[in-house]
């Protein structure tokens, strides 16, 4: 048996690599078609990359390099087929299509680009590169979803134009991102930013459910990363985004529902209720009001529909028509709040099918 | 310069109103018996063309017995049988529109004429009652004065001037009560009594008698009357109806019929420098807040209470800062009975608290603002016994079928008649009225407030629809 040259051994792992990537391409039949058709440009790219690698030690080299970026590509395309995969067999009782039509709701009102939906077994999660939102699962259920404000927050951020056509380069929302400085703080305020679109977007629905869900108790709610503040801090801001609302709309319900629902909740949860400083107070202010100038149909307005949808769950009425998934979701949480030892999961599956009646040819 | 939602220029102008309407006093008084009097005088104008008819048509019915009298009819040209003829279906005509023009009048008399028959009993029993009281003493009075020397005579000039301080209330009622059903019977009060009417079917089973609402120059009970609510002028409009609310309120907590609101009252009596008068004040005031909500509220802190943060301190009378928070706090209360808080009932009940805490710090003028605003805030809830008080009285109020509380329906019945006389539509229907009255006044309040609408075109208004659309309900 001839003994096989370096040169060889590059080619059987560039079949590999290739291998792979046709194995990709069946997938894309179970990703939507809107997406399948750029993720299959990408795939076919990168095995035209794979080809025309040079041999020797560059070869080597490059053939790494494109174990690295087919390894992403591989975990993007799963994930989306993971998704399609879940949907179409109902494991996420209708969840993501909840979440999907969501999202597509709050990207149109911003007019900003659309976001797909993903999943991830991890936290909630955007990729900003390539435009995807990943929604934990297990364990997606229509109390998480309010938490999806948040990726939506980071996503607008990026892209919210300035309400003047001629200024349309202008990112009002990035302008609040300190260019300078260190990159922790940065990525704080990147953080904050997020919190407080989505509180904008979702009213006290998004704290309440940060704060039932994901906030830690105490002690951990004071731990910062290099990548996010601590938890209290973005309490704190929370708050002061529901004031800050109130205070620019003329409509006190916001500071209302912050002080009857919102701070008891986070009182209980963190000894006591977290008080903003000036820098927070400030970016809260400035959130409200960059929102409120550049794309006020963000602005929540839902409450009076959302107390009508409590009661038509304490009644667990039939489908109201044309209540929008976010005054479903706050008047699901309103609900859920008057109702602590209630199991959840008997009014879950009537709040999806109220989003869902809501939804341009969504079926309840 | 003005603000917009600023309590004084609203007082002001209701003032104005008043001043309006007190000038045209003589102007309206010349209304009085007005449909009749129209009545009257369409009889007399139809009465000549009546009795041209009668000789049209005696001459023809003579006519018709008489057959040669008929060729002559015909041939005579100065008696115009044809002309009588072809005149006679538009005179019939026009004599039955007359015919009608009376009825309706008289009909419209009828109805501002309010029946006193079904509590005319009960009226009778306690007048007679209070008379007796009075006549008793009198006797007393008189066998002393008869029968004890001349020495006594200044004691019993003191007993006579007791005598005389305790008849006062009950003179003056009787000059209340008569004037005050003329004024409803003319139709003078613009029917707002009949209104309040109606409300106070809300309120049945609360008090042992239906009360019977009547004008008067001061809101109250009436003293010698059981069951008169006097409405206080300047409040006889649709903006001062609910305030009828306290009243009743403060009847219901008189009656001490309601063991567990006897309890309340006497546990509130001991924790405070004030007397059982003073805390039945505050649980009529919470009492009208929970049955009629927003619009209480409304005509309370708007029209009535003073935002004086110094009155004096009196054993018998909460001071107005402090009857205005047990309004706001009864309104903030929430729960099943009271409308869910966060959308726009929130909005509006905070709008009108910093309304009055702007009109506070206002009256106490840049020195004493803060002071101002920091008593009718109150003090801290623990150190607050106004809170505790509210809830408990909201407690009391919801053990009760009959006391009906202003929820989420009656706010989403407001809401409803909110978009009617805004969008100028037909309303919502007026059945039950006794749940309707507090839902338009509440739309009238919201439409007043936060859409700046003439309070006069708006309460004319009002009053148009309940004139007008309430047919077929009984009342």
């Amino acid at each position: 048996m001839p003994t096989p040259e370096l040169a060889d051994l590059l080619r059987f792992r560039k079949d590999a690599g290739r291998a792979r990537l046709a194995d990709l391409i069946h997938l894309l039949p179970y990703v939507d078609d809107e997406r399948s058709a750029n993720l299959r440009v990408r795939i076919e790219k990168q095995d035209s990359q794979l080809v025309a690698q040079a041999d020797g030690e560059v070869g080597w080299r490059e053939l790494e390099e494109s174990a690295g970026d087919t390894g992403r590509l591989i975990e993007e395309v799963l994930a989306l087929v993971m998704t399609g995969l879940l949907r179409e067999q109902g494991l996420d009782a209708g969840v993501f299509d909840v979440a999907e039509a969501l999202l597509a709701h709050l990207t149109s009102l911003a007019a900003v680009p659309a976001i797909a939906l993903g999943r991830t077994q991890d936290m909630e999660s955007i990729d900003r590169t390539r435009g995807t939102v990943a929604l934990r699962f297990p364990g997606a259920r229509v109390w998480e979803l309010p938490v999806l404000c948040h990726e939506f927050g980071h996503h607008v951020t990026a892209h919210l134009k300035h309400i003047e056509p001629e200024l349309n380069k202008i990112r009002p929302l990035e302008r609040l991102v300190p260019a300078k400085g260190p990159e922790r703080d940065r990525r704080h305020v990147e953080e904050l930013l997020a919190d407080a679109v989505a509180t904008i977007c979702a009213g006290p629905t998004y704290p309440l459910a940060c704060l039932c869900l994901r906030v830690p108790d105490a002690s951990g709610a004071n731990r910062t990363t290099d990548t996010h503040p601590s938890w209290r801090d973005r309490v704190a801001l929370m708050r002061e985004v529901l004031d800050a609302l109130s205070a620019r709309s003329g409509k006190p319900r916001y500071r209302t529902l912050r002080r009857t629902q919102v701070d008891p909740v986070a009182g209980a949860l963190l000894g006591e209720v977290p008080a903003a400083d000036a820098r927070l107070a400030d970016l809260a202010d400035q959130a409200v009001q960059t929102i409120d100038k550049h794309c006020p149909a963000l602005v929540y307005a839902g409450a009076d529909s959302a107390i009508e949808i409590e009661k038509s769950l304490t009644r667990r009425s039939a489908v109201p028509s044309g209540v929008m998934p976010l005054a479903v979701l706050d008047g699901a949480w309103r609900w859920r709040l008057k109702h602590p030892g209630d199991d959840p999961n008997s009014v879950a599956a009537l709040v999806v099918a109220y989003c869902r009646a809501w939804i341009p040819g969504g079926r309840s | 310069m003005t603000h917009p939602g600023e309590l004084l220029p609203l007082r002001l102008t209701a003032l104005e109103q008043d001043i309006n309407t007190v000038r045209a006093a003589v102007r309206r008084a010349k209304l009085r018996g007005q449909f009749i009097e129209k009545a009257t005088k369409r009889i007399r104008e139809c009465t000549p063309q009546l009795r041209g008819l009668r000789a049209t048509l005696n001459a023809l019915n003579d006519a018709m017995t008489e057959e040669p009298r008929i060729g002559e009819l015909i041939g005579e040209t100065s008696f115009k049988l044809d002309e009588y003829l072809r005149d006679l279906p538009d005179l019939t005509k026009e004599l039955v529109g007359a015919v009608q023009d009376v009825a309706d009048n008289l009909g419209r008399a009828a109805a501002t004429t309010v029946s006193i028959d079904d509590r005319s009993k009960a009226l009778e029993a306690s007048l007679e009652r209070r008379c007796d009281e009075l006549s008793n003493e009198l006797k007393e009075l008189r066998t002393k004065v008869d029968t004890e020397s001349h020495e006594k005579r200044r004691e019993h000039w003191k007993t006579y001037e007791v005598l005389l301080v305790k008849a006062r209330p009950v003179f003056c009622e009787y000059v209340d009560f008569l004037g005050g059903l003329t004024v409803r019977d003319t139709g003078l009060d613009d029917r707002v009594c009949e209104m309040t009417d109606a409300l106070l079917n809300r309120f049945v089973g609360t008090t042992p008698q239906k009360s019977l609402p009547l004008p008067a120059r001061q809101a109250g009970l009436g003293y010698a009357l059981d069951s008169v609510v006097l409405l206080g002028f300047p409040e006889w409009s649709i903006w001062g109806i609910p305030l009828v609310g306290h009243e009743i309120g403060l009847a219901y907590a008189n009656d001490q019929n309601d063991p567990r609101l006897v309890e309340l009252i006497r546990t509130y009596v001991a924790k405070g420098a004030h007397n059982e008068e003073y805390v039945r004040q505050l649980v009529a005031d919470a009492f009208a807040a929970y049955t009629l909500g927003f619009c209480y509220a409304c005509a309370a802190l708007l029209l009535r209470l003073s935002p004086r943060h110094d009155q004096e301190h009196r054993y018998d009378e909460p001071p107005d800062i402090d009857r205005a928070r047990v309004i706001m706090f009864t309104l903030r209360a929430g729960g099943d009975t009271a409308p869910e808080s966060g959308g726009t009932y929130s909005d509006d009940v905070e709008r009108l608290g910093e309304m009055w805490e702007a009109a506070v710090r206002e009256r106490a003028g840049k020195a004493m603002a803060d002071e101002a605003a920091a008593q009718a805030a109150g003090p801290p809830p623990h150190q607050d016994w106004l809170d505790d008080f509210v809830r408990e009285a909201i407690e009391v109020f919801r053990g009760l079928r009959l006391i009906r509380p202003f929820d989420d329906d009656r706010w989403a019945g407001a809401m409803g008649w909110y978009e009617a006389l805004r969008d100028e539509e037909a309303g919502p229907s007026w059945h039950p009225v006794d749940d309707t009255v507090p839902d338009v006044l509440t739309a009238a309040w919201r439409r007043r407030l936060f859409d700046g609408a003439s309070p006069e075109e708006l309460a004319t208004k009002v009053m148009e629809r309940w004139t007008t659309d309430r047919k077929g309900v009984s009342r």
